[in-house]
């Protein structure tokens, strides 16, 4: 069944309207990708679901319970992490320190087998859990923020823009990586990219959105092979 | 010599007064970006709260340890009533209703106590300790060891503890903070809370030294901002070491340069500070950014 689904979902700031109307689900355990220009609403897709817009309408259910208006410390308290745009590094504090905020919702603490995890999943962190985060790589700042969504141990991981800013022999590293959390199995993403070519790589489910509507909803195999989606929505 | 270690030590006592006040400026600065001009109001507020439970015929250090808690509460009261209404709008917004807060605090208070000069106890014995030439009263040495603890545990709270971590996390990047499932909300109200608090405990420290009028604070407020300047504004480390720096450079100056005297001494940390900033306008230790692209 579905980990979360989404119905009809209208989500903006303000005066702005940026989504008129999507649905669409991710699958437990499986990877989905939203692809779109600029502006079409994807990080707004995604703030949507932490709960970060000022206004959403639709239905918004995560393993069937409704979390449409909920609080964003409600909804990461269900599971969900976010990284975000940008990167979100909290840059005064230590690397370490920025993986324990990352576990700081979870009950009953932050287990230390977590950080030997990411410190394995991220060789280049464990080596200085006591330097400043903001002195990192932007390449480095982006493992240590899913490092710090896995502390969560996060039913479901919301991924804005991985790709953004980074040299493409780094973000080549950072989605093998993407792939190998999601062959796991127990980590149901959703990310969300410019970079359509990689991020097609990882992808069990792709949507296509484009000025706040979806229009393109399949396969990744189905999307790539059709060249009339390639040329009007993915530039390439 | 002995003179010198007097001197020193007299402003490192009115120093921690200011730097408490000081602190208590940062805390609040670094989390919502506005200097709160109504921290020493709300600590003259306190101060009275604590002066009022021992004509009551209270212990003055149960009214103290009453009157810091109250304190703790009234911060976060002033937050969650006054600020967060205008949470996100712009600083000059929140800077305003911080002068309104100074004013309805210093009118309440004259109001409620009226303006007339009270005597705060002293909440230390009046002996008089010399070690060699060096005499230091019970007094001196009890603000110190009382501010310098109490900002030691600040410390403590701040970077060994969850809540301190995410205190820590919500003046860095407020946005992630909220993305972690902090609520943020709770932790500025605390912010303000312990702010209220700390500036109560330089209240009742320094009132026994000026007696207690609802301009109490006036004064230590703008040495206190100075020293927040000085150090840093964002830099909790840099607000102690700034008031620290101006309370033993004050009294300095006026033991040792003639022309200054007592008349004068006010300007020297001001002198200072000058100084410092246009060499490092970040202050001694503000934080410039160290992000990299």
């Amino acid at each position: 069944m579905s980990l979360i689904s989404v119905e009809d979902l209208h989500a903006g700031y303000g005066q702005v309207r940026v989504l008129h109307g999507i649905s669409f689900s991710v699958e437990e355990g499986s990877t989905s990708v939203i692809l779109g220009a600029n502006g079409a609403g994807k990080t707004t897709t995604l703030r949507a679901l932490s709960g970060m817009t000022h206004y959403v309408t639709g239905r918004i259910a995560l393993d069937g319970r409704d979390i449409t208006r909920a609080a964003t410390s409600t909804i990461v308290r269900r599971g969900v992490a976010h990284v975000p745009q940008g990167r979100g590094t909290f840059t005064n504090q230590t690397v370490e320190e920025n993986l324990l905020l990352g576990g700081y919702a979870r009950r009953g603490g932050v287990v230390r087998d977590d950080l030997s995890r990411v410190y394995e999943l991220f060789p280049q962190l464990g080596e200085r859990p006591k330097q400043h985060a903001g002195s990192l790589s932007g390449g480095e700042q982006q493992m240590l923020a899913i490092g710090r969504a896995l502390m969560l141990r996060p039913r479901l991981m919301l991924l804005d823009e991985p790709s953004l800013g980074l040299a493409p022999i780094i973000i080549a590293d950072l989605f093998r990586t993407l792939a190998e959390l999601g062959r796991e199995g127990d980590t149901t993403m959703l990310v969300v990219e410019q970079n359509a070519n990689i991020a097609l790589d990882i992808a069990d489910r792709v949507y296509v959105l484009e000025a706040g509507r979806i229009v393109v909803d399949g396969e990744p195999e189905t999307v790539r092979a059709d060249e009339s989606i390639r040329r009007a929505y993915l530039g390439y | 010599m002995s003179l010198l270690i007097q001197q020193v030590i007299g402003g490192i006592a009115i120093g921690s007064i200011y730097a408490s006040l000081a602190l208590a400026i940062v805390l609040i600065h670094r989390s919502t970006g506005v200097v709160n001009i109504a921290q020493g109001e709300m600590a003259m507020f306190s101060t009275y709260v604590a002066w009022q439970l021992t004509a009551w015929g209270w212990p003055i250090w149960g009214a103290i340890l009453a009157a810091v808690g109250l304190s703790l509460l009234g911060g976060m009261l002033i937050e969650r009533v006054a600020i967060r209404p205008v949470e996100g709008a712009s600083h000059l917004t929140v800077l305003i209703v911080t002068i309104g807060l100074l004013l309805i605090f210093n009118q309440a208070a004259g109001w409620i106590w009226s303006f007339l000069v009270k005597d705060f106890p002293s909440p230390f014995p009046g002996g008089v300790w010399a070690l060699g030439q060096v005499r230091l009263s019970a007094s001196t040495i009890g603000v110190l060891v009382v501010l310098l603890a109490s900002m030691g545990l600040l410390y403590l709270l701040f970077q060994y503890t969850k809540v301190g971590l995410a205190m820590r996390a919500v003046a860095t990047n407020p946005e992630s903070a909220k993305l972690v499932g902090i609520r943020v909300g709770r932790i500025l109200m605390l912010g303000w809370g312990l702010a209220a608090a700390l500036g109560a405990l330089s209240g009742v420290m320094v009132a026994p030294q000026l007696f207690l009028t609802p301009n109490l604070m006036f004064s230590v407020l703008i040495y206190a901002i100075a020293a927040a300047a000085l150090g840093g504004l964002d830099s909790p480390g840099g607000a102690v070491i700034g008031g620290l720096v101006v309370g033993v450079s004050e009294n300095l100056a006026a033991t040792y340069i003639d022309f200054i005297g007592s008349d004068l001494k006010v300007l020297v940390p001001f002198v200072i500070i000058i100084a410092v900033l246009m060499v490092k306008p970040t202050g001694l230790f503000g934080q410039r950014e160290v992000a990299r692209a």
